[in-house]
């Protein structure tokens, strides 16, 4: 496979993982081992003596972290998060999502982009969470953002690529790495979205919430390998009719 | 002098740096923490230069779980 080049680093894995959601600290941290991701999504909070955040960071040890602004309800909090995420995790690499209503938790269009804009300027690596508006996601690749994130389904839903038709037309358009996120729930799923032509994908939910969120991690990791190994293969064409894949010359008499 | 932390009203001395209030917090030594003054980020490297005033609004975030 391809590497991915995004912004100033190389992955060899397109399997970007989130750490909500798990259990237990120590089956995130062999999950995500077992996925071969080599970026996760972290969130902030307020310090709490109880929170098992540091045992979370030491399980993540050597895997690249990409701090999110989840919680922000505008671009003046996103920005902000931002600058905390920077000082506490020592990355200028930002998830930003600015997702104010908890009900459907989708993306606010507006305030995401006047945050990239701000954001690409202060020299931050953006990689911003949108609906998948292929005008939106034009935008951002304009104001700076280092890829883009549109969402095939809402956050955790699992429903797999609802957006289809429109993840195609950004994929098709964009000059920046397209990363598929949200919504993807199986396997299957994040295979039909290296096939369409994603750069990666990113899953946390369908992994964290699994039965065996182990060998669940190693499914999606083999089904992002074979959709990318596919779309660089070429697909072959769909066609309407029936085209035989074996001869069909004659050879018993009557 | 009464400083908000995280929201909470917290007394600290008259003078204080920023640095003497997350000592007493034991977070100084804490990794993987972000410190804020009234809304503006406050590096670890100043946390000893910054001194407090009264009612000022501090914010500490850690990293936790999330997508």
């Amino acid at each position: 496979m391809q590497p991915l080049q995004l912004a100033d680093r190389v992955f060899t894995s397109r399997l970007f993982t989130g750490t909500g959601k798990f259990g237990s600290v120590s089956v995130m941290t062999e999950a995500l081992r077992a996925s071969g991701t080599e970026l996760v999504t972290v969130a902030l909070k307020r310090v709490h003596a109880d929170d098992p955040g540091d045992e979370m960071l030491a399980g993540l040890s050597g895997i690249p972290l990409l701090p999110n602004t989840s919680g922000v309800r505008n671009a003046r909090e996103a920005v902000f998060a931002a600058q905390m995420a920077r000082e506490a995790l020592e990355t200028h690499w930002i998830k930003l999502e600015i997702h104010p209503d908890p009900r459907y938790l989708l993306p606010d269009p507006i305030e995401t982009l006047a945050a990239a804009e701000e954001l690409a300027r202060l020299g931050f690596v953006v990689l911003p969470y949108v609906h998948a508006d292929p005008v939106l996601c034009k935008r951002l690749e304009e104001a700076g953002a280092a890829a883009v994130m549109p969402l095939a389904a809402p956050i955790g839903s699992n429903k797999g690529l609802k957006t289809f038709d429109f993840l195609e037309i950004i994929i098709a358009q964009s000059r920046v790495p397209v990363v598929v996120d949200a919504g993807l729930g199986a396997p299957s799923h994040a295979a039909a979205a290296m096939e369409m032509g994603a750069d990666a994908v990113l899953v946390n939910t369908a992994i964290a919430v699994s039965e065996d969120p182990v060998r669940m991690a190693q499914a999606f990791r083999m089904a992002v390998e074979a959709g990318r190994m596919a779309w660089e293969a070429r697909l072959a064409p769909v066609v309407s009719h029936a085209v035989a894949s074996s001869p069909l010359t004659a050879f018993l008499e009557d | 002098m009464t400083v908000f932390v995280n929201q909470q009203p917290i007394e600290e001395a008259d003078a204080a740096t920023l640095l003497q209030l997350l000592t007493r917090l034991s977070l100084s030594d804490k990794k993987g923490i972000a410190v804020a003054v009234d809304a503006a980020v406050v590096p670890r490297a100043f946390w000893g230069t910054t001194p407090l005033t009264a009612n000022q609004k501090i914010t500490i975030l850690q990293a936790t779980q999330g997508g």
